[in-house]
């Protein structure tokens, strides 16, 4: 009997049943579209159509709605009165932003998105910078019905390959853009025609967007960050300046940072394979590599020092230096006063090298 | 006196047709009188063993002895000194023999038994293939087949005001905890009873001031397994007319497992009791997991999923708990119109079912195609366990797991599984924990019914059964 006593006392000092929902009553919602328009919100949802596929089989896979204010929780609250269904957000994909938002109004976005309890933070943030946002959102074809999850599917793929985007999401990008010392970077996306394309990570300083990194940029950054996959190298012959050789990682770069005093150091160790080879090189020749490896550390090394020289120009710290000096010395430093330095090592994956294409 | 006896016997027994009464007349012992009930006593054993020998006295010069029991053979022969044990005798099928001096009860019981036949409930691949029956000596003699021990030993009692039936307590001596069995004798010994017709009359009876819906007492067809148990210090309760013998103390890892398995590698064997304790939760559990996931936290479903699962539910009215129970009822209906309905009428009833279970409520809209699959595999999940008291206690748990999931989702459900785990840690059987052995722990108990180590590695009986723990002497090699 007392256990029946205290089951019901458990039962009965919680509520319930306050937050059932039957699920044909929702309107999943898998991608938003924010735009900064004449200073006012403009949000659109892309909602999944959960009608029975099997008796209407041409009912498109997505709607959208939308809805206008100048705070951003009304805009939200308007596209929200625009569904027949109770708006279901805990399963969004990808937030899309626009260029305006990201420059001036990421903070509301930011704190408007953290105190709602239905929008988890695991979704993707972008920006769309040559186009409006509602224009990706509702960016669909017959091989990708809904925008939201293949820009989400894109992300998860393409970083695998191209490293110049960031797989931060939401979470990861609150934690560099809170944090102290930090700055945050997210995706860039963009659309060609129906199809969507992943661009290079735009840089932040504070809230503000700074700039968008170029490809090199970005997958350096990567490098930097040892978040990179694949790089690929093309490098003039060291005999003919018209010819090349094209080298690939075979395996993700490393890299060290080391702090020591004001200096930074970057120890980076690449292992490549040659992938393409225009040039006249003997592979038998370890001169012949370790000449190639040179000119390769060389361009890195070069192009890593013009990325900490855009970083430092845009005070973009999403290295994170100023975050490791400090946990290193306990002082506070801008970023920009440090001395910067790469280090580069190349070695080239002498495995299967003595294959020759004869002329 | 004998007179009087016979006009007491015409009145009790009168408008049984049966009651047969004969009436011999004999040059030395005057008149004699044969009882005995047609239905239940072999007339030719009549005949043969009393009526022919009682003739043949009178052929003789000079009777050699007074007894008349000495002319008549039978080697179950008992002297009634009670003329109120009369009736006792002739309802267990011996035939009363009333003399001026004596009244003598000789066995003739009729052979109206079935023969040993396979189980029909707890079957099994390998291991033997008989099964109890009916008559209790039958069955006392598949179990002394298997025990050839004189250490096994049988306490008699008849119970029940109308029916005298005969339940013999069974243990080991030098195995069994005889605090245990005295406490059974005692149990026994109190109930008073119109009637006793099935061992389950019995079971009720010991279990009722355990207020679970678990069976805390098992009930066995098969004599391997009733060997088994006594083997491991339990004590079996064996009612006549009844074809289950009642095991006791009953754990719950006892109703999870069948005997079969240790008949089988334990390596094998292993996978099959974690598969069937996964089960036994799963079948609990899965309709109000849904509803929780469906209802409450749908987060913790992927996307795609969640889009399959609300195109489903397109069109139906009713909200997911009402398909959910509506399913379950008819499930159930199903379940015991196929234990009734006659095996003639073939399959027909499955047919039904699966018509009106699959294609038919889907597509008038009733239900949802995902609630059948998930109905489905519940019952699938509880099909694994034979016993029926069992399957109702899982009944009883998936109707509060489904209440709590609709009513607080998975929340719900965790207050349900508090709730089922301060439940059956509280149950009793024979004054044992029943969750034993997983609460309290013991590992021999454990490696025998629900993780089976190696045979050979199985030496020591559970301490909490029997103080005699050593199985065996020596190493099996």
């Amino acid at each position: 009997m007392k256990k029946i006593i205290i089951l019901l006392v458990f039962i009965f000092l919680s509520t319930g049943c306050y937050d059932y929902v039957e699920l044909n009553n929702l309107a999943i919602i898998p991608g938003i579209a924010i735009d900064k328009i004449d200073d006012e919100y403009q949000v659109v949802f892309e909602i999944l159509n959960t009608v029975n596929k099997e008796e209407n089989p041409n009912e498109e896979k997505v709607y959208f709605v939308k809805g206008q204010a100048s705070t951003i929780s009304e805009a939200f609250l308007n596209a929200s009165y625009e569904i027949p269904k109770s708006a279901y957000t805990a399963h969004v994909d990808t937030i899309v932003i626009d260029e305006e938002i990201a420059t001036n109004n990421l903070k509301d976005i930011i704190d408007f998105l953290i105190r709602d309890i239905d929008v988890r933070n695991q979704f993707y943030l972008v920006i769309s910078p040559y186009s409006p946002a509602e224009d990706i959102i509702k960016t669909t074809s017959t091989t990708n019905p809904v925008a939201s999850t293949s820009i989400k599917d894109l992300i998860e793929q393409v970083s695998k390959k191209r490293n110049i985007v960031s797989e931060l999401n939401f979470e990861k990008f609150l934690a560099h853009i809170l944090g102290e010392h930090k700055d945050g970077y997210l995706t860039t996306i963009s659309k060609d025609e129906d199809t969507l394309k992943i661009g290079p990570i735009a840089i932040f300083s504070d809230y503000k967007m700074q700039t968008i990194l170029s490809n090199v940029n970005a997958a350096n950054f990567n490098i930097l960050n040892n978040s990179s996959y694949e790089n690929t190298y093309k490098i003039k012959c060291p005999d003919n300046a018209e010819k090349n050789i094209v080298l690939a990682t075979s395996i993700p770069a490393a890299t060290e940072t080391k702090i020591e005093n004001q200096n930074v150091t970057f120890n980076i160790n690449m292992e490549v394979k040659v992938v393409e080879n225009h040039c006249n090189i003997n592979f038998r020749n370890t001169k012949d590599l370790e000449t190639i490896e040179n000119i390769l550390a060389s361009k890195v090394q070069e192009e890593m020092n013009l990325l900490i020289s855009e970083l430092i120009k845009y005070n973009s710290d999403i290295l994170e230096i100023a975050h490791q000096y400090y946990k290193q010395y306990r002082q506070h430093i801008d970023f920009r006063k440090l001395n910067y330095q790469t280090q580069v090592k190349v070695l080239i994956n002498r495995n299967g090298l003595i294959f020759e294409v004869k002329e | 006196m004998q007179e009087k006896i016979i006009q007491r016997l015409q009145a009790e027994f009168n408008k049984n047709p049966d009651f047969t009464l004969k009436k011999i007349v004999t040059k030395y012992f005057n008149d004699i009188y044969v009882v005995y009930l047609e239905s239940v006593s072999s007339s030719d054993k009549v005949n043969d063993y009393i009526l022919k020998k009682l003739a043949t006295i009178n052929n003789l010069k000079y009777p050699h002895k007074d007894n008349i029991g000495s002319y008549i053979p039978g080697p179950n022969t008992v002297t009634i000194q009670n003329p109120d044990q009369i009736e006792f005798y002739l309802t267990n099928g011996f035939a009363v023999v009333i003399t001026q001096k004596e009244i003598l009860a000789f066995e003739t019981k009729a052979d109206i038994n079935r023969s040993v036949s396979p189980p029909e409930v707890q079957k099994s691949i390998y291991g033997p293939k008989d099964s109890f029956t009916e008559n209790i000596q039958i069955n006392l003699g598949l179990l002394k087949r298997r025990l050839k021990s004189s250490s096994l030993k049988s306490e008699s009692l008849y119970l029940g005001r109308k029916t005298n039936t005969k339940i013999d307590i069974m243990y080991i001596s030098d195995i069994v905890d005889m605090e245990s069995v005295k406490k059974v004798a005692e149990e026994l010994t109190k109930i008073d009873i119109d009637g006793i017709i099935d061992s389950g009359n019995i079971a009720q009876i010991l279990t009722e001031n355990e207020h679970t819906p678990f069976p805390t007492i098992y009930a066995s067809e098969r004599p391997d397994e009733v060997a088994t148990s006594l083997l491991d210090g339990k004590i079996a309760i064996m009612v006549d007319t009844s074809p289950f013998v009642l095991i006791t103390p009953a754990f719950f890892g006892d109703f999870l497992n069948p005997i079969a398995d240790n008949y089988n590698r334990s390596i094998n064997v292993n996978f099959l009791k974690v598969l069937r304790f996964v089960s036994f939760f799963l079948t609990m559990i899965i309709p109000a997991f849904y509803i929780a996931m469906v209802n409450y936290n749908m987060e913790t479903i992927p996307t795609s999923l969640l889009v399959n699962f609300a195109s489903q539910r397109d069109g139906v009215p009713f909200p997911t708990i009402i398909e959910a129970i509506v399913m379950i009822t008819v499930c159930e209906i199903l379940r015991e119109s196929d234990l009734r309905f006659p095996n003639n009428y073939g399959s027909a009833i499955s047919i039904l079912g699966a018509l009106i279970l699959g294609e038919a409520a889907v597509s008038a809209g009733i239900v949802s195609p995902i609630m059948i699959i998930i109905i489905a595999f519940t019952f699938i999940t509880s099909l694994i366990f034979t016993d029926s008291e069992l399957i109702n206690a899982i009944r009883y748990f998936r109707i509060i797991f489904l209440i709590c999931a609709a009513l607080y989702g998975l929340y719900g459900i965790a207050i349900g599984l508090i709730y089922f785990l301060i439940h059956i840690t509280s149950v009793n059987t024979l004054a044992k924990p029943y969750f034993f052995p997983l609460a309290p722990y013991d590992s021999n108990y454990l490696h025998k019914k629900l993780f089976r180590k190696k045979f050979t590695d199985d030496t020591k009986r559970s301490s909490i059964l029997t103080k005699n723990i050593l199985k065996q002497k020596k190493e099996i090699k």
